[in-house]
């Protein structure tokens, strides 16, 4: 005789899903070091903008982006884009509140919502030549426009639940399939990089923090993006 | 379109395009092969042949067949090798290379995957610290850094640092040097990661001009080799040729060209514009077939040259007219007067560069002239672009050669032929540079790449009376002191840092890059708000406006 208790039952699962994460590590490990040394460097972004106040919005992005990479080693792909939609808000919308002070102060105190329409916004947004000219005037603005635009067009697509991205048109079954999970992680580190790119572009003074390491990491994701006024000459 | 469009160097290129833009022929297919082996091997060319890109293709295999083969290949450039302090330090010029090297290595294993080296974010929401302690990647990290600091202080104590992470307990007996550590960490690295070999490219691998440079790096290229190391360089021609060099004879050489009687010739470079350039673009070009490959003759296989004067002619219409003026544009004017630059860059070196581009000007165009316009009258087919030199022609000439060759200009096409038992080197001359004499280049154009002939050629011999203004040379006469002096004295105002961080080293008393370079990083931190990375940063910032002007 057995039973199965809400216990047995959990952990028999998180097991099979644990063999998910195996077969990822085995098949994929350098798409999830690439994740893991890009994570790093936003961390350290984070870490490094101590004194500013919406710092911890960058942090909670550090969150998402790790935990989703739980997430989608598990196996569950669509929610994993779910969780970089999130980072992707959050991620321009860091820069938004960062140079908007009092719309923060009220969001923080749930009095103010932040859209992606009004980050668009060509006057008072942060994806607008006004906004992206006043760091640096070589920036490719147009560029990174489009390529924000293009990435939260992506996610959002998962998000509302579209038809063709539902989990369960596929199959029932949770399982690991790698070229859902190298499309994923493209899309996970091109939304690292155009944040790290506006960091490096918005918080320019705080690039002579990066160690060689970080300062090459960078040049590579702005010449893999196309920004190549903004490669930084580099002893190494 | 736009010059931005088209790519000439290929340091410039995206890693996923480098494969799009590569066009190979047989030869760049054996050089690949052979940079993939375990032997030494020196790859030459001069500016513009494609040396980098041979390189950065056949890492690109190397890393694509990583997981079967586990050859780990490390791509290192030398292009800022120009290092002010330690220029007569022979030795701390080495440890430098080390730390490069070891740098380089460290970030293509952490790109790779192969190893992490700080817990990072992962550290913040759990505990891995502990994950890390003794790890590979902390012993190469103590390394670099150890090696760094000793390049940089004279008085930094190097046995005793290196002690603590090699953890010697017992006393010296035997002196262990940098390579020791060096060799004893590769076998570390191999064994921990799975590594059967190491291949090291070195791209840049010597600056031409700096000779006390040129030998230590040719005894670490001769070094470094071992049962897990081998080692490849990209040299420019007139390396070889050095005294320092011919005692490591041991690596092969092998030249990056394009023969022009190769058949595939023609259509291995118009596939190297196809790649560069916008269709429409390209169809314009091929309707004037005969005229494109005018352009093509004329830069004589270097695909540097042919890129850029492409882009000078598509601007306007494809005609004869502008072809002919892009010609006597470009290899009149654009390619001298980048040579001419090198004499006011290298200050020592000036006589020679002018005296180079008068000889060839003067003397050996003109010769080269009057023997294919007399076969041209005469109805005879034979043409040339060659000329000799007599091997033991005195050891300026030689070095005139040779930075034409560095330049382009003039590469070389047999090494030791004999003449009336006499032995001579022959080159050829860049064919753009012949046919920019001519009042209408595409028309000699034809006649003189069809009757190409070595056995016709210009020799100017041991004792040639046109070598009498030779300038002295030698090697102690090249004073860089001259060029450093005018560097140092480059005001702060032209570094590239903020207001705020300049108003703040001024304030400290650095008011000149001299400050800066001869000073030391801990000295910028006098400054207030300038913290270690901040001092680096600048410090590194002053090193490479240097560079800028070294490297021209």
């Amino acid at each position: 005789m057995s039973g199965l208790t809400a216990e047995l039952l959990l952990i028999t699962t998180a097991q099979d899903l644990s063999r998910n994460i195996k077969k990822h590590v085995e098949e994929c490990s350098e798409k999830i070091s690439s994740m893991i040394n890009h994570l790093n460097l936003l961390d350290f972004w984070s870490e490094s903008l101590v004194d500013t106040p919406t710092q911890v919005i960058l942090k909670e992005i550090g969150y998402d982006l790790l935990s989703s990479i739980y997430i989608s080693t598990n196996g569950m792909y669509r929610n994993a884009y779910i969780s970089l939609r999130s980072a992707i808000e959050l991620g321009i919308g860091f820069f938004y509140f960062t140079d908007h002070n009092y719309d923060f102060l009220e969001w923080k105190r749930n009095n103010f919502d932040l859209t992606w329409s009004r980050l668009k916004d060509f006057d008072k947004g942060v994806l607008s030549k006004k906004y992206l000219s006043l760091f640096n005037d070589k920036f490719n603005f147009e560029l990174y426009i489009e390529l924000v635009s293009n990435i939260y067009r992506e996610c959002s697509e998962y998000v509302h639940g579209k038809y063709d991205y539902m989990h369960s048109t596929d199959s029932h079954r949770i399982l690991f399939s790698k070229e859902k999970f190298n499309e994923w992680s493209n899309m996970f580190l091109q939304i690292v990089e155009v944040i790290i790119v506006l960091l490096s572009v918005r918080f320019n003074e705080k690039l002579g923090d990066l160690d060689g390491f970080q300062l090459e990491t960078s040049n590579d994701i702005f010449r893999k993006l196309g920004f190549m006024e903004l490669i930084i000459e580099n002893e190494y | 379109m736009n010059i931005d469009d088209y790519i000439f160097r290929t340091e410039d290129i995206k890693d996923e395009e480098l494969l799009e833009l590569y066009v190979e022929s047989k030869m760049d297919r054996e050089n690949i092969n052979f940079i993939k082996t375990k032997a030494p091997l020196l790859l030459v060319g001069s500016r513009g042949t494609g040396k980098t890109m041979l390189l950065k293709v056949a890492e690109k295999e190397m890393d694509d067949a990583f997981q079967e083969e586990r050859v780990l290949c490390i791509f290192i450039s030398f292009k800022k090798a120009i290092f002010l302090e330690t220029i007569d330090d022979p030795q701390y010029f080495k440890q430098w290379m080390i730390a490069k090297i070891l740098f380089a290595m460290k970030r293509k294993i952490e790109k790779k995957g192969l190893q992490i080296s700080h817990s990072g974010i992962f550290g913040r929401y759990f505990d891995v610290e502990e994950l890390l302690e003794n790890s590979i990647m902390n012993k190469l990290q103590s390394f670099i850094k150890i090696l760094e600091s000793s390049s940089r202080k004279r008085n930094f104590d190097f046995r005793q640092k290196i002690k603590s992470i090699f953890l010697q307990e017992t006393e010296d007996i035997e002196v262990l040097n940098e390579l020791d550590y060096f060799h004893a960490l590769i076998e570390d690295i191999c064994e921990e990661i799975n590594i059967n070999r190491i291949v090291f490219l070195f791209d840049e691998a010597c600056h031409n001009f700096i000779p006390s440079q040129q030998r230590e790096f040719f005894t670490l290229f001769r070094d470094l080799r071992s049962s897990l190391i081998s080692c490849k360089a990209a040299v420019y021609p007139g390396i070889t040729s050095y005294g320092t060099f011919q005692q490591f004879h041991d690596a092969t050489i092998r030249r990056v060209e394009r023969d022009l009687h190769d058949p595939d010739f023609i259509s291995i470079m118009r596939d190297i514009i196809r790649t560069q350039t916008k269709e429409e673009v390209y169809k314009k070009l091929e309707q004037h077939g005969e005229l494109l490959d005018y352009l093509i003759y004329a830069a004589t296989g270097n695909p540097r040259l042919l890129l850029k004067s492409i882009h000078l002619s598509s601007s306007k219409n494809f005609n004869s007219t502008n072809v002919n003026s892009t010609i006597k544009d470009f290899y009149r004017n654009n390619i001298w007067n980048e040579h001419t630059k090198l004499g006011e860059i290298y200050k020592g070196h000036k006589k020679l560069v002018d005296w180079g581009r008068d000889f060839l000007e003067k003397i050996v165009l003109v010769d080269t002239n009057e023997k294919n316009e007399t076969r041209f009258i005469e109805g005879k087919k034979q043409q040339t672009i060659y000329f000799a030199i007599h091997r033991d022609a005195p050891e300026a000439v030689k070095q005139a050669i040779r930075i034409l060759e560095y330049s382009g200009i003039v590469s070389i096409e047999t090494e030791g032929t004999r003449v009336r038992g006499e032995v001579f080197d022959r080159y050829q001359i860049n064919i753009g540079i012949i046919l920019s004499t001519a009042q209408s280049p595409t028309t000699i154009a034809k006649h003189l790449v069809q009757g190409l002939s070595v056995k016709l050629y210009t020799d100017y011999g041991m004792k040639s009376s046109h070598y009498h203004n030779i300038p002295e040379f030698s090697e102690q006469q090249i004073n860089f002191n001259d060029v450093i002096e005018r560097v140092l004295e480059i005001p702060v105002d032209f570094l590239d840092i903020s207001d705020y961080q300049r108003i703040k080293i001024k304030s400290v008393g650095f008011d000149t890059l001299g400050d800066i370079l001869n000073g030391d990083e801990d000295d910028l931190q006098r400054a207030e708000q300038i913290g270690p990375k901040r001092a680096r940063r600048i410090y590194n910032v002053a090193y490479n406006a240097t560079m800028e002007y070294f490297s021209g």
